[in-house]
């Protein structure tokens, strides 16, 4: 298996873009990644979209994209796993490289939720549940968000306010990344006062809805040292699924699927989880990242929200989670989002100045998730 | 997009209707809805068992925000609720103030309504949860 290296990135700043189709904001991340590779000739490429049939009445999205980006006849796939589309389409393009098949693979991912409005975009994002039994049901993401938040509030004993403390330093962070979509700081008492969506979740636990899309490059690491004074290594990758019904799983506070997708990144990447330096963790809702702090390793069960306040993952932290924004407030274009966050910590491993922080991080994690800890990916990556 | 088709509500009748799941005749271990290879133990040897119809709250929400099809039985409160054998079912709460749900409550199954799909779509019926008095 050969060595992958990031030598491109190119990011969209997340927003509703009323103005601009699905085929633009794409190809405005190809454009930047490719020059921000020195413009290879891409040979493949893999694109993270979780729902473009429903939000903008499309199928064959690959072919569409690649041919409005200028990369004519080049074989192109779209990988969906949910919410964590993009994480998976970047292990596609990594395999791709990894396994010699093609030299210069182009990882994207893209979400357009603009064309519905909010309760439409909510039953499309709905069909990442079991239809049978729990869509049918009346449940929405929030209400299985808000089932676990309420479980683990009881059983370890936390408050809301502390679990909304993930939330007050994505917003935070957001501040200073020129590719968030919600760029301002918000109160604690506004993230508990705001409209109910499922009890105990507020509209200020969850992630908007926007439109972004972002690009990376992969080649081997060989030819990206003749590239680049820096390219990243991809060291390490993991991705695990679990059952999608939550009445399936025993416990359920256990995000079995992160867990097992850390192990085998760690694994991969010879490294433990103590040596992460920054990581961008996918809090659709502030529980699903506090649960993925506790799952790769970076906290005890029960004490993620303790180690928040003591500003752990703070910027200038222990170890700086979300400087992004995370998906508070950096967005979450559904399908794009794993590629944002992989490119974020590319980002922030060069030292580039949009998401630079005082450290100079080596390794850095990022990871996605679908759902209520049904699929998930672990990137970990190196500075070399 | 919630759109129960007729062939799919038909098929799952006896689970919607009679709570019907199956049995690990290997491991003993049950699973609703019903499956025919068994996770813990790979036997392919289950059988047809029918859930008891009391449990207990495990968890719970109240849906403010309901996707749109279910926007105009809004608030309306969902639970995880764990059966008397310990297999777990998420269903609708009916019956009950949502404030007066609480962790821990014993409730009981029903056959109720679970949305029309308007004039001439199907009126789905399943189970959904009340409390025990």
């Amino acid at each position: 298996m050969r060595d992958v290296a990031i030598i491109g990135v190119g990011l969209t700043k997340i927003d509703l873009h009323f103005d601009k189709s699905i085929r633009e904001i794409f190809k405005e991340a190809v454009s930047k990644a490719l020059d921000d590779a020195f413009n290879p000739v891409i040979e493949s490429a893999y694109i993270g979209n979780m729902a473009a049939d429903e939000f903008n009445n499309q199928k064959n999205i690959s072919s569409l994209l690649i041919d409005f980006s200028g990369l004519n006849n080049i074989p192109a796939t779209r990988i969906e796993t949910g919410e964590s589309s993009g994480g998976s389409a970047l292990i596609a393009g990594f395999n791709d490289v990894a396994s010699g098949l093609h030299d210069f693979v182009l990882v994207g991912g893209v979400e357009k939720m603009s064309e519905v409005v909010s309760t439409e975009a909510e039953s499309i994002i709905s069909l990442g549940m079991f239809h049978e039994y729990e869509t049918i049901q009346g449940l929405s993401p929030e209400g299985a968000a808000a089932l676990i938040m309420r479980l683990y509030m009881h059983k370890y004993n936390v408050k809301d306010e502390d679990i909304a403390l993930l939330a007050q330093q994505d917003h935070k962070n957001a501040v200073s990344n020129p590719y968030a979509q919600l760029r301002f700081e918000v109160t604690l008492e506004s993230i508990l006062k705001a409209r109910s969506i499922a009890d105990p979740i507020t509209l200020m636990h969850c992630a908007p809805i926007g439109d972004g899309a972002a690009a990376l490059i992969l080649c081997p690491m060989e030819e990206a040292k003749k590239i680049t004074d820096t390219p990243i290594q991809i060291a390490g990758i993991g991705q695990a699924s679990d059952a999608l019904g939550l009445t399936q799983r025993d416990d359920l506070l256990d995000f079995k699927s992160i867990r097992l997708a850390a192990e085998k990144a760690y694994k991969m990447a010879k490294i433990k989880p103590e040596d992460v330096q920054v990581a961008e963790i996918f809090d659709s809702y502030t529980i699903y990242g506090l649960l993925a702090l506790e799952e790769l390793g970076f906290a005890q069960r029960g004490e993620a929200a303790a180690m928040l306040k003591n500003g752990f993952f703070s910027k200038n932290g222990v170890k700086p989670v979300n400087i992004s924004g995370g998906l508070k407030a950096r967005g979450h274009p559904i399908g794009a989002t794993g590629v944002y966050q992989t490119a974020e910590i590319a980002l922030t491993l060069r030292g580039d100045a949009q998401l630079k922080i005082d450290s100079t991080p080596e390794v850095g994690l990022a990871q996605t998730l679908s759902g209520a800890g049904v699929n998930s990916t672990v990137q970990i990556l190196r500075r070399v | 997009m919630s759109d129960l088709r007729v062939p799919k509500l038909w098929r799952e009748i006896p689970q919607h209707y009679r709570l019907e799941a199956s049995k690990c005749l290997s491991c003993g271990r049950i699973y609703f809805p019903p499956k025919t290879i068994c996770n813990n133990c790979k036997s392919k040897n289950l059988e047809k068992t029918a859930l008891p119809r009391k449990g207990v709250i495990e968890t719970f929400t109240i849906i403010r925000n309901a996707p749109s099809k279910y926007e105009l039985y809004a608030p309306y409160a969902i639970a995880i609720v764990k059966l008397e054998n310990d297999v777990k079912i998420l269903a609708q709460i009916t019956d009950c103030e949502p404030a007066k749900l609480q962790i821990g409550m014993p409730v009981e199954a029903v056959i109720r309504r679970l949305y029309d799909d308007g004039e001439n779509g199907v009126i789905h019926y399943g189970f959904k949860f009340r409390p025990v008095f």
